[in-house]
């Protein structure tokens, strides 16, 4: 668990008295959903891969095919809410729909407004064109977060695109300031709506990298072989949520309780592998204190 | 998630808040000049009596009314590069409102010299005015009070505008705004200090506005307010 995880409880909810429309037998309470009947999911469908619009305007993606699998488990139909990342948590705390299944990390402050639930995990990482040096021979370990300044001091005085509403945004500009208090030269930080303004931003020179989620740029490398790598990758390894509001626990559970019958019939494990992601150990609602 | 005053006032005594604001005033001022100095030149091609001025014009109104500003400020600063002109996102940004709000503004002051009569431009021309300075000293004092409302009109939809450049990573009010929520998850009150300080922006434009059209309505000497009998117009 990451330091700044600490203060979090990662803890199996179990039905108690103070949980009182938690029905003993995992059914979901009349009023647990907008619409009864119907589970709606919101999610920005402009991140590839973790859900994304194909040419011919239908829904494609890692949350698509999770989601749509938790949905079948709780037997109701689902609908999805297109919306951009910034907005996707106003709109849970305004009611338009009931849970969040888009590429959302857990932090303390998402936690204070929300349960989570783990269900993916994956780091940050930098992608650089093909042919230039930066951000290469940088000793880096996997899982030791500290090993990753040395390749962010190489980015000083250069300019880095990132997603504005993402932790990578967040991330990204602590290394900056630490940089700037080390006397280096802070990185020129240009945050986009999405992931694929902040690709587009590479990709036509206005930047010289893009910070992105690991799997993003993948997805992207994958489309597009040869023009980019990784100068490196697995940065703040963190853990995806699907995501309900505070108040809607007994939402929480049931999501929770769809996600372990797919754990038992493998058909979580079938849609990890074929997204090329790392499954979490367990789905454990992670709580605020 | 009830109302906080307390994060409510917080933010809106940050001086982050108050910085992007002035920034987005800066921003709005400058692109607006641009706007004027192209529409300008463009009023002028309209009103030309060369066919090929006035179609220049017509195509660059047509090019830019027609397309929404977002689509304009992407193609400048994500499409540019790939014909060789790579703009920082301040060029782009104050480019993209300056053409845009220019297509208006040929169009405000097309509209103001044409409601002149055109007895105006006869009388000048025949006491050897020429047609520049016909225009100069003539028709363009007189469309200035046609002119300025809807030019405020358009400065305050201007100052609103800015918010697009957020699009091209440009970190103005809005976006402000947004990274301030994405780190309190506090939507309502935080949209609701940019609100405040838009309207601030708005309000003090329009003082100035108001301002500005007494003074076109008197023309440019300036009278003594306290000998007036006559009650200022309304």
């Amino acid at each position: 668990m990451s330091s700044s995880m600490r203060g979090v409880i990662a803890a199996l909810l179990v039905c108690s008295s103070a949980v009182l429309a938690c029905a003993q037998d995992g059914k979901l309470p009349a009023d647990a959903l907008i619409t009864p009947g119907k589970i709606q999911f919101a999610a920005d469908f402009a991140a590839a891969p973790n859900q994304f619009l194909k040419p011919d305007g239908s829904k494609d993606g890692l949350d698509v095919d999770m989601c749509g699998g938790v949905a079948a488990k709780m037997k109701l139909d689902i609908d999805w809410t297109n919306l951009s990342f910034p907005g996707l948590v106003p709109g849970l705390q305004g009611k338009r729909y009931d849970a969040l299944c888009t590429a959302i990390f857990i932090t303390p402050q998402r936690l204070e407004v929300m349960n989570m639930i783990p269900y993916v995990q994956w780091g940050e990482g930098l992608m650089v064109p093909a042919g230039t040096p930066l951000g290469i021979a940088c000793p880096f370990k996997l899982g030791d977060d500290g090993s990753y300044s040395a390749c962010f001091d190489k980015l000083a005085g250069r300019t880095v695109a990132v997603a504005a509403a993402g932790t990578t945004n967040k991330n990204l500009k602590a290394q900056s300031d630490r940089m700037a208090a080390k006397g280096l030269a802070s990185i020129d930080i240009r945050a986009f709506d999405t992931n694929s303004d902040a690709i587009q931003a590479l990709e036509s020179g206005q930047a010289d990298a893009a910070y992105l989620n690991d799997p993003q740029a993948h997805f992207y490398m994958t489309a597009h072989p040869g023009k980019y790598r990784m100068a490196f990758e697995n940065n703040k390894a963190n853990r995806l949520a699907i995501a309900t509001l505070k108040d809607d626990l007994p939402l929480a559970v049931a999501i929770k309780a769809a996600l372990d019958a797919m754990k038992a019939d493998g058909s979580y494990q079938a849609i990890i592998r074929k997204w090329g992601l790392a499954e979490v150990s367990d789905f454990s609602l992670a709580a605020a204190p | 998630m009830a109302w906080s005053w307390h994060i409510f006032f917080t933010y809106l005594l940050d001086p982050t808040f108050a910085r992007a604001a002035l920034v987005t005033l800066a921003i709005a001022a400058v692109a607006q000049a641009i706007g004027v100095a192209i529409g300008l030149v463009l009023a002028l091609f309209s009103l030309s009596h060369l066919a090929v001025l006035r179609w220049l014009a017509a195509a660059y109104i047509w090019l830019w009314r027609g397309t929404p500003p977002l689509i304009q400020l992407v193609l400048l600063y994500f499409g540019l590069p790939q014909l060789g002109i790579r703009l920082g996102v301040l060029e782009a940004g104050l480019i993209g409102l300056g053409c845009y709000s220019a297509s208006y503004i040929a169009e405000i002051i097309r509209a103001g010299v044409q409601s002149i009569d055109a007895g105006q431009t006869a009388a000048a021309r025949s006491i050897g005015f020429s047609r520049l300075g016909t225009l100069r000293w003539i028709i363009l004092p007189q469309a200035v009070r046609v002119i300025l409302p809807p030019f405020g009109n358009e400065f305050a939809s201007m100052m609103r505008s800015t918010s697009l450049l957020s699009v091209i990573s440009f970190e103005e009010l809005l976006r402000v705004t947004t990274l301030a929520i994405n780190d309190t998850f506090r939507p309502i009150e935080l949209y609701s200090v940019a609100a405040c300080y838009y309207l601030l922006l708005y309000t003090s434009w329009t003082l100035i506005q108001q301002r500005l059209e007494g003074a076109a309505a008197f023309g440019a000497v300036r009278r003594p307010q306290s000998l007036s009998i006559i009650p200022d117009p309304a």
